[in-house]
């Protein structure tokens, strides 16, 4: 049983393109290069790695599901 | 015009009936059809305005010239006018119509009077439009390329800006409606505090009849016989001045809808109170004073007024941050309220029990959130040093995606999924959809206002059919100008895919025969109700009138003196008559 | 009770509390606590908006670098 419903996750999902967005400008600022594509890449993964997570954590009260 | 109500199905007529009485639909029947049928207006220019958006976005990063180059003015025009005129206040109109019908308890007074105002403004906005659209067609000598800032010396053909007077008389007799159903009100309850949702539409428009005056004047005054032939060409610092006289106003005009469904209906949604109805009375309050006396800030970079003219809208300016950031904490803590009532803890615990499933809520979130982000870059563009930056980059056209593209637009699709169930009595075709829906608006905003954000930072100039110069190179802060055009591009497809879903959502609602449930149309009172507030807050002659001597003492010396500079009627001002073969030249 | 009210109702016993109809939550009253003004402290908003405040200062300080060490003079007077 999925820890996040679709709702949940696509709401997290959404959150997170600003942050992988702004990453680089903000690692600039401090004298990393990150490019661009590579950031969003990040993104996916994180993104990815929610939705492992998501599949195969445990509730934490079982009368939830 | 035809109302979606009107063709409903025996499943929804039968369930009317069993509609709660105290529902907007039972109650007033044929405000429900007024509102329906400006909605009907508000969408059709949506879907063409989003269109000629998603048009732009592939157009200027050279991803896909579908149009020719000369063309991309037109669509720009209709682009800006269809979407920050035609959407917005019809749309808005429509929720005044509710609100103020809904606080007051009472219909408008005369059914006739409110009919002759949408079909005033129906008939300019089909004037200016068709105006528009004859842009299109060479073998039309008529066009309007003159983009959503019409002031000379680009001119239009003359039916443009009949076009648009008419539209707003009819948003002026708008006006006068809602103020007759007020004083209506105000007869019987003599001693009452004005409902809070009809104080902000009657504020609102007191503003809006004094922003009105300046594109009143530059219309009627200069760019009509102008066009017509019969005066010679007016000063366009003049009629630069006069149109941001009514073209910083505006915004507000946009953006206090969007704050009315924030302070009154987005509390309930999230299944909380407002936390404080005198705070909302001072916001508008303070708009409605503030609005008008900064338009010269559009104008930092226009010769011939004076530094400490613009000094004074930059001061006028930085206090219009004040309602908003008011806003920011009364809507949020209004939302939290609803938040610890369904049970949520913590310091930011509480966001999880937020009603994020519910459109209607996530998109006033998502919206509220990007004003957020806005009102920097808006910040950014209010100070005189920093926007010698940014003037007429990208990055302007990146900020106000955020406030009147985010902020008012997506909020308003939101307001619409829980207010066309009302006037329809039609359940939402899916909230799924409209779910994601929302959520897509506000990620491909995100890519596309960034990349527009850092584009203007680097040069690249907006109202641009080619912004691509072998000559120039853009430095950018982070990443290459090819990606942040690919992510520009890449967003106003995301923004258009959700503009047609919202669209398609809409009208499948407006033909759903299953009947909406649970419309009760009252909303839950203040936390902190009116009685804690001072009763002058509700004085509207005494702001008025502040708010005229503010105009005054803002504008007086600049016009006099732009006036005393050039005259009404410099010599040898050339019209540049909007027709696509000087277009043409320059580009070649 | 109408028929609407009690497919609502119907409704709610099958999906939970969380059933929306038109965009607008179906919440049943009895399970929600009602929070007056004074039990109410908004902590949760302060928190939020001294987030915000950060961003905003952070942005601010950026600003220095954007303007006086990414570009040449921009003085127009």
């Amino acid at each position: 049983m999925s820890r996040l419903s679709p709702a949940s996750l696509l709401i997290v999902g959404a959150f997170m393109v600003p942050l992988f967005i702004e990453l680089p400008v903000v690692l600039s600022f401090v004298g990393v290069n990150l490019p661009m594509e590579v950031s969003l890449g990040m993104g996916v993964v994180a993104f990815a790695m929610v939705l492992v997570w998501s599949e195969v954590s445990e509730k934490p009260e079982a009368a939830d599901a | 015009m035809s109302t979606p109500g009107e063709t409903a199905g025996e499943t929804v007529e039968s369930a009317r009936e069993m509609l709660p009485d105290n529902s907007f639909l039972i109650q007033y029947p044929h405000v429900s059809r007024v509102v329906r049928s400006l909605f009907l207006t508000a969408f059709v220019a949506f879907g063409i305005g989003a269109f000629m958006g998603v048009l732009q976005a592939l157009h200027r990063t050279g991803i896909a010239r579908i149009v020719e180059s000369a063309d991309y003015y037109t669509f720009l025009t209709l682009h800006g006018v269809l979407l920050a005129i035609v959407f917005t206040i019809f749309f808005l109109a429509g929720v005044f119509t509710w609100a103020n019908t809904r606080s007051l308890d009472r219909p408008p007074v005369s059914k006739r009077f409110t009919w002759f105002w949408v079909v005033t403004m129906s008939a300019g906005t089909a004037m200016a439009g068709i105006a528009m659209l004859a842009g299109l067609l060479p073998s039309i000598d008529i066009s309007a390329d003159v983009l959503f800032t019409f002031y000379a010396p680009l001119q239009a053909h003359p039916i443009f800006y009949i076009g648009l007077a008419v539209f707003v008389i009819g948003t002026w007799l708008a006006g006068i409606d809602w103020f007759r159903q007020f004083l209506a009100w105000r007869r019987e309850h003599p001693d009452e505090r004005i409902p809070l949702q009809s104080f902000m539409v009657l504020t609102t428009m007191i503003m809006w009849f004094i922003a009105t005056l300046g594109v009143a004047v530059e219309v009627v005054v200069f760019l009509i016989p102008w066009s017509l032939g019969i005066m010679p060409a007016p000063n366009p610092l003049l009629t630069r001045t006069l149109f941001w006289f009514f073209g910083h106003p505006i915004v507000y005009f946009w953006l206090m809808p969007a704050y009315l469904l924030w302070y009154t209906v987005l509390p309930k949604i999230a299944g909380g109170r407002l936390f404080s109805d005198p705070l909302a009375r001072v916001v508008f309050v303070l708009f409605l004073l503030l609005s008008t006396p900064v338009g010269i800030h559009h104008q930092y970079l226009d010769p011939g007024i004076a530094e400490g003219f613009k000094f004074i809208a930059m001061t006028n300016t930085m206090f219009l941050l004040l309602p908003s950031l008011l806003t920011a904490f009364t809507v949020v803590a209004s939302i939290e309220h609803g938040a610890r009532q369904r049970g949520g803890t913590g310091y930011f615990g509480w966001l999880k029990a937020l009603p994020w499933r519910d459109p209607a809520f996530t998109g006033m979130a998502l919206a509220g959130l990007m004003f957020a982000a806005g009102g920097f870059s808006g910040m950014v563009n209010a100070g005189m040093n920093i926007n010698y930056l940014v003037h007429n980059t990208l990055w302007v056209p990146g900020h106000f995606h955020l406030t009147v593209g985010t902020a008012v637009a997506l909020s308003f699709m939101a307001g619409a999924y829980w207010l066309v169930p009302r006037i329809t009595g039609r359940k939402l075709y899916s909230r799924p959809i409209g779910l994601f829906q929302v959520v897509l608006w506000f990620v491909g905003m995100v890519f596309m206002s960034a990349a527009m954000h850092r584009g203007g930072l680097a040069g690249i100039p907006r109202r641009t059919a080619e912004p691509q110069y072998p000559q120039v190179a853009f430095e950018t802060v982070a990443g290459s100008v090819g990606s942040l055009r690919l992510q520009l591009a890449f967003g106003g497809v995301l923004l258009f895919v959700s503009a047609l879903l919202f669209l398609m959502n809409v009208g499948l609602t407006a033909m759903n025969n299953k009947p909406a449930r649970g419309l009760d149309s009252a909303l839950p009172p203040a936390l902190s109700g009116p009685e804690q507030s001072p009763t002058v807050l509700d004085n509207l002659k005494l702001w008025a009138l502040i708010a005229v001597v503010l105009v005054i003492l803002a504008y007086s010396l600049p016009l006099y003196s732009i006036v005393q500079g050039a005259g009404l009627y410099p010599a040898g001002q050339e019209a540049s008559p909007a027709v696509i073969a000087p277009l043409l030249e320059v580009i070649a | 009770m109408t028929a609407t009210e009690a497919e609502a109702e119907a409704d709610s016993a099958v999906v939970g509390d969380d059933v929306y109809t038109d965009g607008t939550l179906v919440r049943d009253p009895d399970i929600e606590e009602s929070l007056s003004q004074d039990e109410y402290d908004p902590k949760g908003t302060l928190a939020l908006l001294l987030v915000y405040f950060l961003i905003l200062a952070l942005m601010w300080t950026y600003m220095y670098f954007v303007e006086f060490l990414g570009n040449g003079a921009t003085v127009v007077g």
